[in-house]
C-alpha cells in the first residue's frame, strides 16, 4: 500500500509479489453514490467532505493518448470514464485533502529515485 | 521499447522494461517530444523542454525506475529505447521493485512507501503517522518525524528494511551471502527483500545495493543487475535451490565461490554441545560458527 501524502504523484499500478495483482476499485476503495445521491463510504473509511471539491483526482491516459480522469464528483453524476486502476498502467494523484490517502498497488515514482524495473 | 504513434498528443511511459536499464538523453527526442514531465517527488511536476540544452536543466536523461509524462510533436512516430508505453491497454506487466513497497520492522511497525522521497531514495511511514524511515544520504534512519535525527535510530544500510539492532529486525526474509574475497567482498553480507522477480522474492545487499539475489526462472543468481545475468553473476548450479554454493564458469568474480544461507538462521543454533567444533560445507567453507568464536 502506498501513502500518498504530496499533491501530485506519478506512478504505476502493478506490482509483482506473493499476490497475483487485482484491479482497484476506485467506487469500492473511495466511495460511490446510491442511485438517490447518498454517498457510500468506501473501504478507505474516509468522509465524502474529505474527498469531494475535487481533492482526489486519479488521471490516466487514454488508448489514444488523451487525458481522463476519476473523482468523487463524476461518480455522484455517473461520469467517470473510467472505474479501475488496471495493472500495468501509469496513474498521477491529484490530492489536495488533509492527510494521507492509501493506495493499495500503486508505486510513487519521482525524479531521481529508481524504483523498479517493468518486468513479465 | 516503446513504439509510440504519432497521432497520440500525450502519451506516459515508464522507463525502463527488462532488466537493462537504458537511459536516453531527452534532447535525442526532440524531434517527437516538446516537453518531458515528471513528479519532484515534493507534490509538483518538473518539465523539460527537449529542445533546450542547458546542462543545468532538469530531466537530462530518461532515468530508469522512473515515470514519465511526455507531449509529442506529432512528426512521425519513433522509439524510445527501453521504456515501456503505460496508457491505457498497452500491457499489463507489472514493476520488479528495487526498494520494498511495505515492510514491518519488529517492535515499531509497519512501514508503508509514500511518494515522497528524501535523499533520492523512497520514504516510509506508519499508517498512524507516528514513525517515518528516510534515508540521510549515508543511512536509512527511523525517526518520529521525517528528516530530523531526534529521537532517531538508524541501520547503517541503503535498504529501509535493514535490521535497526536490538532485535528491531524486518519480519520478511533476508540472505545471508559469504565466502567472497578482494574485490568481490563487497557481495557479502546480509541481503534484505525488496520485491518480487519470476514468482519469487528477490534480494539486495544493504550495505551498498549493488547486488542482487533472485531466481531467473531456473537457477538462483547474484548479480550486480536485478534480474540479468548478462554481466558478472553467481549461479547456484544444476538445482533450483535457494540455499547452497555459488559459483560460475569464468564470470562469478574470477571463479570464486560463495554460500547463502538463510539470513534469518542464526548459525550458533545448530553448534555441537561441545562447542568446539566447526561443521563445514563440501567446499570446506565454514558455515557456523561456535560462542567461543
Amino acid at each position: 500500500m502506498a501513502l500518498i501524502t504530496t499533491n501530485l504523484t506519478l506512478g504505476w499500478y502493478g506490482v509483482h509479489g506473493s499476490e497475483p495483482c487485482q484491479p482497484l476499485d476506485l467506487a469500492t476503495h473511495f466511495g460511490t453514490y446510491t442511485s438517490g445521491k447518498q454517498f457510500v463510504p468506501g473501504t478507505i473509511g474516509m468522509s465524502e467532505s474529505a474527498l469531494d471539491n475535487f481533492k482526489l483526482q486519479i488521471w490516466t491516459h487514454n488508448s489514444d493518448g488523451t487525458g481522463r480522469s476519476w473523482n468523487l464528483f463524476q461518480e455522484k453524476i455517473g461520469f467517470n470514464s473510467f472505474s479501475k486502476l488496471n495493472c500495468g498502467q501509469m496513474y498521477w494523484i491529484v490530492w489536495i485533502g488533509n492527510g494521507d490517502i492509501h493506495v493499495p498497488g500503486f508505486v510513487p515514482t519521482a525524479l531521481d529515485v529508481d524504483m523498479g524495473r517493468i518486468t513479465a | 521499447m516503446a513504439n509510440i504513434d504519432k497521432n497520440k498528443r500525450q502519451v506516459t511511459i515508464f522507463q525502463s522494461s527488462g532488466s537493462e536499464c537504458v537511459e536516453p538523453k531527452t534532447t535525442d527526442l526532440k524531434q517527437f517530444v516538446n516537453i518531458v514531465y515528471t513528479a519532484s517527488g515534493k507534490g509538483t511536476l518538473v518539465d523539460r523542454v527537449t529542445s533546450e540544452t542547458a546542462s543545468f536543466l532538469p530531466i537530462s536523461n530518461l532515468e530508469c525506475g522512473n515515470s514519465y509524462l511526455l507531449n509529442l510533436t506529432g512528426v512521425s512516430s519513433f522509439n524510445i529505447p527501453g521504456a515501456t508505453l503505460a496508457i491505457e491497454g498497452a500491457n499489463t506487466n507489472l514493476m520488479t521493485t528495487l526498494f520494498p513497497t511495505v515492510f514491518t520492522i519488529s517492535g515499531k511497525g509497519t512501514f508503508h512507501l509514500t511518494d515522497n522521497p528524501v535523499n533520492k531514495k523512497p520514504a516510509y511511514k506508519t499508517v498512524d503517522g507516528t514513525m517515518y524511515v528516510w534515508f540521510n544520504n549515508t543511512t536509512y534512519v527511523m525517526s518520529p518525524n521525517l528528516q530530523s535525527m531526534a529521537g532517531a535510530i538508524t541501520n547503517a544500510s541503503c535498504l529501509p528494511n535493514a535490521s535497526y539492532g536490538d532485535g528491531r529486525d524486518s519480519t520478511s526474509q533476508s540472505i545471508q551471502i559469504s565466502g567472497f574475497t578482494g574485490s568481490a567482498a563487497d557481495a557479502n553480507g546480509v541481503y534484505e527483500e525488496v520485491g518480487y522477480l519470476n514468482d519469487k522474492p528477490m534480494f539486495r545487499n544493504g550495505s551498498d545495493c549493488s547486488y542482487f539475489y533472485f531466481f531467473d526462472g531456473s537457477r538462483w543468481v547474484i548479480s550486480n543487475m536485478a534480474g540479468s545475468t548478462s554481466t558478472e553473476a553467481c549461479f547456484i548450479r544444476g538445482t533450483s535451490d535457494m540455499f547452497g554454493t555459488l559459483s560460475s564458469n569464468g564470470r562469478c568474480f574470477e571463479n570464486q565461490t560463495g554460500t547463502s544461507r538463510d539470513g534469518k538462521v542464526d548459525p550458533r543454533s545448530l553448534a555441537t554441545e561441545s562447542k568446539q567444533h566447526l561443521l563445514t560445507t563440501e567446499s570446506k567453507e565454514s558455515i557456523l560458527i561456535t560462542e567461543e568464536n
